[in-house]
């Protein structure tokens, strides 16, 4: 009797070792396809323009120009107990910088982002702390981190409208 | 009392031989049953996989995907329960007791002919008891989690726009005709079995539709139907028939539906009637022959007589095909093409199911017994598990729940099917032994056989009904699912939850708070506990925290419960207003939001024993002064 004229299931019975390899391996395929797609799940990974570099889009170009430590803000605010604060100065060209643009800035530090603090206001009190249309010149924002978190300050995040939100690397001077 | 006795006698032993015989068949197949399950588990990560891509790009493609799913997952259950009678000797018992020429049965030829038969009475069983549903559940979890909560459900609903309920109308016809106009080029297509799968996944398509969205539209009618005039007309007609009856007698009967027949309905359907159900699909899988044999099997009736109703419809109509002429031909054949398909499966099911029955109570009753302990245990140790893990956010469910799968899917149905392949062979033994002519029931119990049908004696029949629903409703109360798991602290002892941590300090009372200048009374009492969170970890989860006493549960006044930045640690009075007669023992419960809003699995909650006394209320301050800006520092 032939092999096609044999029930399937004395066929499948007869087969059964290589059905059951066929299957193991199906189902390390699918786990690992499900841990690999999993793990990448709701991570967000940005762009990121090297150090010293300008990135540019249709809207403007920002570099990241220097990041500093400082123990307390130009209006004397100090940070919380166990905390720094971050002051980030980009050099921007803003020329081309529509109306109803935004610029959405948080310092990045490793896994961690940090909002910038509201109402900071730079000691040069003509430095930008927004990003205005027809501006150009420094754009200076300040951040809250905790001490520990100092060393893996690697750069900021830059969301503007239209385009994908970059990673200025840098590194504290 | 003795009969009692024998009867619970018989009961055990045909469960211990039902329990037998699975444990062999298991023994001598594990590796193809294995397999089969391992690739119905496979196929069922890999749709959901797929369909959580596909749910964002098209919705309307997610149907054919489950639906392939579905159909795959039902092959090899299917396999399986095929595997399992042929091992268990059924074909061959059956032969040896035909009273025709023996014909080889086409379900051992082809897998397809198979699946023809048997796929949409199992895509009706997974759709009454909630199978395919949990299916297109897991779905929107993971698709919601994966992809943001998007609105799945609502985009396959035909009430949402008239393009939606247009393109579901003519999908529903469209795959209607397609399944009646494919059967006659089956035979004489060059890809039989190709074309035969297609059939199946158009089958199981139209399941789905139906599932997914055609129930909107009745749920609409319904709504539609009770702002009716004759709504209101069939309200007055019932009033009228039961205005008779006293009010007391009504409250009564209801209050008796609510406590006894409400439960013993669940009871009736989900413990005693499911299981007999999917017995009866298993029949399916076993061959039409083989209740054709169990006709002639019945004691004194000629299998030739036509008992049931449908049945005389069914006679009659083949007699008026054969002679029928001109346009009454044409109808024929339309009733042919209409209802053939329910001819050749919802009917054999039904008489599968009639079968099942007859084969006395003691296997009834050991059936539905094994059944039950099957389903329980597996339940048991998926609860156990998620207890070993303790308490995750949603992410971390979502992420482990294939390999979870693994437990249900591949060991605990890989169980059931054998158990239901085994215990379908022993109710044709059953009758095999009781017709008494000269063929060899394959499965036999220790104890000697039934002699009668299910019409024995009452007592012993009650005897072991008695037992099963006995059985049957303690498995029902044992716990079907976790709700949280608690780690207790009392005050000013921080506490993880999940990637933070928390804390509460004793509470205070008062009678009205001012909060920056501004004075709030209440007619309650206000409970103010300063409340510490720290967020050591990089992710912005929310924490709340609610005022919990007995079965009331209060959330936080105001600003609400202080939010942790990442990297940073909070301290704010957080103030509940309390009903005074729950303050005392109450205590703070907080949970963590996670990743998701609107998503939660089993996860970790942390329960502050607050230590008020019940002098606690005649304490309180009459103005008390509320901090409830955070006071921050780095974690």
């Amino acid at each position: 009797m032939s092999d096609e004229s044999r029930p399937w299931v004395e066929r499948l019975t007869h087969r059964q070792w290589k059905l059951l390899a066929l299957a193991v391996a199906v189902a390390v395929v699918v786990s690992a396809a499900w841990l690999w797609i999993a793990t990448g799940d709701r991570k967000v990974s940005y762009p990121v323009v090297a150090a010293g570099q300008t990135y540019r889009t249709p809207d403007g170009a920002w570099t990241l120009a220097h990041m500093q430590t400082v123990e307390a803000l130009p209006d004397g605010y100090e940070p919380v107990k166990g905390a720094v604060f971050v002051i980030v100065d980009v050099q921007a060209d803003l020329t081309a910088f529509p109306v109803g643009g935004f610029c959405n800035w948080k310092l990045r530090a490793g896994e961690y982002e940090f909002l910038s603090v509201v109402g900071y206001l730079p000691k040069d009190r003509k430095t930008l702390t927004t990003c205005q249309p027809g501006g150009t010149g420094v754009i200076s924002t300040a951040y809250e981190v905790p001490q520990k978190l100092l060393s893996s300050v690697d750069g900021v995040v830059l969301a503007t409208k239209g385009q994908p939100t970059t990673v200025l690397a840098g590194r504290l001077g | 009392m003795a009969a009692v006795g024998n009867s619970l006698i018989q009961l055990v032993a045909e469960l211990y031989s039902l329990i037998r015989h699975t444990a062999r068949t298991i023994a001598r197949l594990w590796a193809p049953l294995l397999a089969l399950m391992l690739l119905g588990w496979a196929t069922h990560q890999v749709s959901i996989l797929i369909a959580t891509e596909v749910s964002t790009v098209w919705p309307w493609g997610v149907i054919v995907v489950l639906a392939v799913g579905a159909v795959i997952q039902l092959a090899t259950i299917v396999a399986v329960l095929r595997l399992v009678a042929v091992d268990l000797g059924i074909p061959k018992m059956l032969a040896s007791a035909s009273l025709r020429e023996a014909v080889s049965d086409e379900r051992d030829t082809s897998l397809v002919a198979l699946l023809t038969i048997t796929v949409l009475p199992f895509l009706g069983m997974y759709v009454a008891f909630g199978y395919l549903q949990s299916y297109a559940a897991e779905l929107a979890i993971v698709a919601g989690y994966r992809k943001g909560i998007g609105d799945l459900l609502g985009a396959l609903n035909p009430l949402e726009s008239s393009t939606t309920m247009v393109v579901m109308l003519v999908l529903l016809a469209t795959g209607y005709l397609f399944k009646k106009l494919i059967d006659p080029w089956l035979e004489r297509s060059r890809y039989p079995l190709l074309l035969g799968m297609v059939q199946i996944v158009v089958e199981a398509c139209l399941a789905l539709l139906v599932l997914l969205g055609g129930f909107r539209v009745y749920q609409a009618f319904d709504l539609w139907l009770s702002g009716r005039r004759v709504a209101a007309w069939w309200d007055q007609l019932i009033a009228v028939i039961l205005g008779p009856i006293p009010d007391a007698v009504q409250e009564l009967a209801a209050s008796a539906w609510t406590t006894i027949g409400g439960p013993f309905w669940t009871l009736g359907v989900n413990g005693l009637l499911r299981p007999l159900l999917w017995l009866a699909m298993a029949g399916l899988v076993f061959g039409s022959r083989v209740l054709t044999m169990a006709d002639l099997w019945r004691v004194g009736e000629p299998v030739t007589e036509v008992s049931t109703r449908r049945e005389r419809l069914l006679a009659r109509l083949q007699s008026e095909s054969e002679t029928a002429q001109g346009v009454r031909v044409l109808v024929l054949k339309v009733q042919s093409k209409l209802w053939g398909g329910v001819d050749g499966t919802i009917i054999p099911a039904w008489q599968s199911l009639r079968l099942v029955l007859r084969a006395g109570w003691p296997f009834v009753g050991a059936f539905i017994l094994g059944f039950t302990v099957l389903e329980v245990a597996g339940q048991q140790v998926d609860l156990w598990i998620a207890r070993l893990i303790g308490g995750q956010l949603v992410g971390v469910w979502v992420r482990l729940n294939p390999f979870l799968d693994l437990v249900q899917m591949v060991l605990v149905m890989g169980i059931t099917w054998v158990f239901l392949g085994v215990a379908y062979t022993r109710a044709l033994s059953i009758f095999a032994a009781r017709a008494g002519d000269g063929v060899t029931p394959v499965l036999t119990p220790d104890a000697p056989n039934p002699t009668r049908a299910v019409r024995a004696r009452w007592v012993p029949a009650l005897a072991i009904i008695l037992v099963t629903v006995l059985v049957v409703t303690g498995a029902a109360q044992l716990p079907s699912k976790l709700d949280s798991d608690v780690a207790h602290a009392g005050v000013l002892k921080a506490v993880d939850l999940h990637e933070q941590r928390v804390a509460a300090a004793a509470p205070e009372f008062a009678k009205a708070i001012t909060i920056r200048g501004r004075t709030v009374t209440t007619n309650q009492i206000f409970v103010v506990v300063t409340v510490m969170v720290s967020n050591p970890g990089p992710h912005a989860d929310k924490v709340t925290a609610h005022f919990v006493s007995g079965s009331a549960s209060y959330p936080a006044w105001g600003t609400g419960t202080p939010v942790a930045p990442p990297g940073f640690r909070v301290a704010q009075d957080v103030v509940f207003e309390v009903d005074p007669a729950r303050v005392a023992g109450g205590h703070l419960s907080f949970s963590a939001m996670g990743e998701s809003i609107l998503l939660t699995g089993y996860q970790k909650t942390v329960d502050i024993d607050l230590e008020i006394t019940p002098d606690a209320v005649a304490t309180a301050h009459d103005v008390l002064e509320v901090y409830d800006l955070p006071d921050r520092e780095a974690a």
